[in-house]
This record gives structure tokens, sequence and C-alpha cells, in this order.
């Protein structure tokens, strides 16, 4: 096996670990209370009561405490690789704005240097948000770029010499990002946590938009993609999250 | 006309406003009464297994959703509310024992298409192809962007995002009827309400792009909020698919509208030429996402039940 195929079937494994354990939560806790608050969801089991409706599978008697357990963590797991996640993407923009001011990248036309430190910015208080989740929960808050996908952005980057290639690199790192969030945000429970995937969604969307409206592509779509007709890539937002909408 | 910017408060309006709120209140307080003894029959109906959880989650739900209507946690309307056990006053949406929320998730589906029929139906009175053809004011605005390739441009643009805009409908219709409910075809009456007023006016392409702009804000605030109420699953993912893409028309539109406030329709472009990138204003690379999270307005978002087929 490769370096290559094992860094990618890591990778994988991140990703359906992640929805696996969302999946699992889903099942295991069919009837159980959605709790108002994501510090409350996690930490305590207030509303853990055990369901008895005929439709609910595993939640039995006995079981609630494991039952909060399991929603507690799935929500978190899912919050600890969307904080991961967010700083990848901080350090990707704050690295490409370091290029730039070194002058690596050829001249930088003002609206590109407002999108970087814009995006920069915007990706750092969703990391701020999701470690505020964490850590609320008792938790530690995320202070490195996924572990899994790092090496490939990395390695992306370092084949980046000219502003173009930056901007296709910064939207091909936003379709991984908003793809992971399709995924995952039928299968959160907490509204709270539903809400911040979204928000922070809804936004890494945008970037998308005026990423891929520079590039000369049609600003409505996903990653670098063209289509035939040279209108929308896309109609429903992707949720298939791989490390080849990095490397291309 | 754009609302997203911030609201005008009109006086007169906002009395009848605070007329139907109160007797929003008195008929909330009535169904609640009423609807009491449903839940205790559905409760014999199911010999006794009414799932606490299922009524826990309602209440949380229309929590939120009363707090939007103004009737905020502790607020008087509120504890009246849940003094009286807010859960039965959707007791009869409970009444389907597998799946207690199906009844809300159809209502959901339904908003979702309203607010899809009538952005279709925005974008065709703005190509010229509505009751008015091409003496619509939004048509003319179009027709007569001064630039010929930004003309092109927002017309193509308002051509596909028709076109998405339909497929999505199609797409909230379908599952609608999956879960057993009636497919909706008509338009959302409140921000119909919202298209007719303004349709006189939209006398300029700035007008007509903002009100487009606010329709997409509407659509993408409607469907991050109703993630967090829908049960069903596959609901949740085709809501979240859509809301993606309706917030990507939201951010191209704005970036449209300063283009044209700030003077310079020659940038408006598909494809967008790399030798003109110098050229945008130092604003485009910020001016379509002005938060880091997207701020949700209340004024701007469709109650999930108000394009509910009657």
């Amino acid at each position: 096996m490769t370096q290559e195929t094992q860094e990618s079937m890591e990778q994988e494994l991140t990703i359906n670990s992640l929805t696996s354990a969302a999946v699992s939560r889903r099942r295991f806790l069919t009837g159980t209370a959605v709790a108002g608050g994501l510090a409350v969801f996690a930490a305590c089991g207030k509303d853990s009561k055990s369901s008895t409706d005929a439709g609910s599978q595993t939640s039995q008697p006995g079981n609630t405490t494991a039952t909060t357990a399991a929603n507690a963590n799935g929500d978190l797991d899912v919050a600890a690789a969307a904080a991961g996640l967010e700083k990848l993407a901080t350090d990707t923009y704050a690295a490409a704005l370091a290029a730039a001011t070194a002058n690596k990248l050829g001249p930088v036309p003002p609206a590109v240097a407002t999108f970087v430190t814009t995006a920069q910015k915007q990706h750092q208080e969703a990391l701020d948000n999701w470690n505020k989740v964490l850590t609320g929960a008792g938790k530690p808050a995320v202070s490195a770029g996924s572990a899994s996908l790092k090496p490939t952005v990395d390695a992306a980057f370092a084949k980046v010499s000219t502003i173009p290639e930056a901007a296709t690199l910064a939207l091909r790192l936003e379709d991984y990002a908003s793809q992971t969030y399709q995924s995952v945000l039928p299968t959160l429970k907490s509204p709270d946590a539903i809400k911040l995937a979204a928000q922070i969604n809804v936004v890494g969307s945008q970037h998308q938009a005026i990423l891929r409206y520079v590039l000369g592509l049609y600003p409505v779509g996903a990653g670098p993609t063209k289509s035939k007709t040279g209108l929308a890539s896309v109609d429903f937002a992707p949720s298939n999250p791989t490390p080849a909408l990095i490397t291309g | 006309m754009r609302i997203e910017d911030g609201m005008k408060i009109d006086t007169a309006a906002f009395e009848v406003l605070m007329e139907e709120s109160r007797d929003l209140q008195v008929d909330a307080m009535r169904t609640a009464k009423e609807s009491l003894p449903a839940l205790a029959q559905i409760r014999e109906e199911r010999n006794g297994e009414v799932n606490t959880d299922e009524i826990e989650h309602f209440n949380d739900a229309r929590r939120g959703i009363l707090a939007k209507m103004g009737y905020g946690v502790g607020g008087v309307a509120t504890r009246a509310l849940l003094g009286g056990g807010f859960g039965g006053l959707f007791a009869g949406l409970l009444a389907t024992p597998a799946r207690a929320d199906t009844a809300l998730d159809v209502q959901i589906l339904q908003t979702a298409s309203s607010l899809e029929a009538l952005a279709v139906a925005t974008y065709t009175i703005a190509l010229g192809e509505g009751p008015d053809k091409a003496n619509a004011p939004a048509a003319k605005a179009v027709a007569g962007i001064p630039v010929a390739s930004a003309k092109a441009t927002v017309a193509a643009f308002a051509m596909e995002t028709r076109r998405q805009h339909t497929e999505h409908k199609k797409a909230f219709q379908a599952q609608t009827t999956t879960l057993g409910g009636k497919s909706q075809d008509s338009p959302n009456p409140k921000f119909l309400d919202t298209v007719m007023k303004a349709a006189p006016d939209l006398t300029t392409p700035a007008k007509v792009v903002d009100l487009a702009a606010t329709l997409e804000k509407v659509a993408t605030d409607t469907y991050l909020v109703n993630l967090t109420l829908l049960q069903d699953q596959k609901s949740k993912g085709i809501m979240a698919s859509v809301m993606a893409i309706e917030c990507q028309h939201l951010a191209t539109l704005r970036a449209v509208a300063a283009l044209l406030a700030g003077g310079a329709p020659e940038l408006i472009a598909v494809p967008f030429p790399a030798a003109d990138i110098p050229k945008l204003p130092a604003a485009a690379g910020s001016v379509a996402f002005p938060n880091a999270l997207e701020q949700i307005m209340p004024e701007l978002t469709a109650d999930p039940t108000s394009g509910a087929v009657k």
C-alpha cells in the first residue's frame, strides 16, 4: 500500500466515522428528546427520557445514561471535526496571505486581498464558535487543522504560484468543507448544532460563489467544476466530501 | 425595494399587526384548552403509549416559533400557553402514531414549495414573461441595463435561477407526496404580498436585484430555520442542499447590487474575464457575506406552516 493510498483511506475513514457516528446515534436515539442548547445536550441527562414508543428500537429502560452519552459524543464528534476543518481553512488562507504579502503570487488585486482577509476572519469565527461548543461541554478546544486532510492541502498549496491557482485551491477547500457540512447536517440532533452548522455552511457556499465568479465560472456551483452549458454546475449542493475534491 | 438592510416602521401597519397578534394569542389559548382533551384521547388510543419525548420536541420547536412571532420565553403569552400545556396545542399533529412529526414536516415542505413557486413567478416577471410581458416595470428595468454584457448576464442569471427554483420546487413537492401530503404549487401568501406591493415600483435594475435578493434571503433563512424543525432525515437533506444553492443566488445578487450601486455594470459578466479581476473594487471580496455566520432575519423568514395546503 502506498503512502498516498493509506492517507486516502485514513481520510475516508475519518469522514465515514463522522457519518456513521451520527447514523448510529440516530438509530440508537430514536425518540430521545432534543435538548435546547449544546451545553445541555452535551453534558447533562436531564432530557434523556427513554422512549416507550413502539418505533423506538434500542432505547430501553436503564440505558438512559449510555443513550445520552452517545448523543453527546455524536454531535461533539461532528463539532470537533468541523473545528478541525475550520482551523485548516484559516491556516490555509493565512498562508495564502503570507505568500501574497511576500510577493510570491504576483500582483494581488484589491478584491482578492479583501476576499482572503475576510474569508480567513470568517473561518476563524466559525472555529471559535465550534470551540465554544466543545469547551462548553468540557471538551478541549481544537487548535490544529484536520490531521487527516492537512497533508493533502499542504501538498496542493506547495504547487500554488499564482493568484488564480490560490483562488482555485481556496475554492476546492471551501467545496470540501461545504460537502462535509451537507453530509452531517441531516444527522445532527441538537437544534443549536444544526443552526450553527447551517449558518457556517451558508457563508462557505457564498465564498464559493464569489470565487467561482472571479475565476470565470458561473457563480452558482460546487468547487471548480464547469457545466456543459456554462451555467450552474449543480442544482442541489452535493454532500460527498472526499480528498479528491482537494487534489482535483 | 429592499427590506434586508433595515425595516422602516409603518405605525399603521404595526397597529394592524398588534391587533392580529392579540387575536392570535386569544385563538391560541382557546385552541390550547380545546386540544387538551384531544391529547388525552390520543393517549387512550395508544393504550397509554404517548411519547413524552415527541411532545417535548413539539414544545421546543413551537417555543422557537412563538419566540419568532414575538411571544418570547418569559413573556405573558408564553407563560399562559405553557401553563396551559403548550404541547396540547399541537395534539392534533400527534395523531399519527408512527411518525408524530410527519404532519409538520409536510407543512414545512409545502411552505418551501410555496417560496419556490413565488421565486419562479418573480423571475418570470423580470424576464418579461409574466402577465404584463415586457411592459412589466421589472422587465423594462432589466431591458434598460445600459451595458449590453451586463444586461445579457443579468437576464441569463434570471433565466437559470428560475430554472433552478423550478427544480427545487419539484424536489420539495415530490418529498411532500412521499410523506403523504398534498403538493403545494401556489406562491407563499405572505411574501407574494411583498412582491405585489413592490412590483409597480421596480423601475430600476437595482430595485429588481434587491427584490430578488430579498426573496433569496427569505428562502435561505427559512430553510435554515426549518433544518432545526424537520424530523424526516431525507427532507433535511433536501432542505440543506437547496439552502446552499439559494444562498449562492443571494451572494451573486449582493455582488451585482454592489456593482450596480458602484456604477460599474461593465464588471457584471459571466464568464468574468481574468484581465478584469484587478478592476473589481475591494468591496467585491466581502460584500456577498457580511457575517461569519449567516444572520437569520425574522422578518424575512416564512413561518414553517405559512405555505401549507389548506
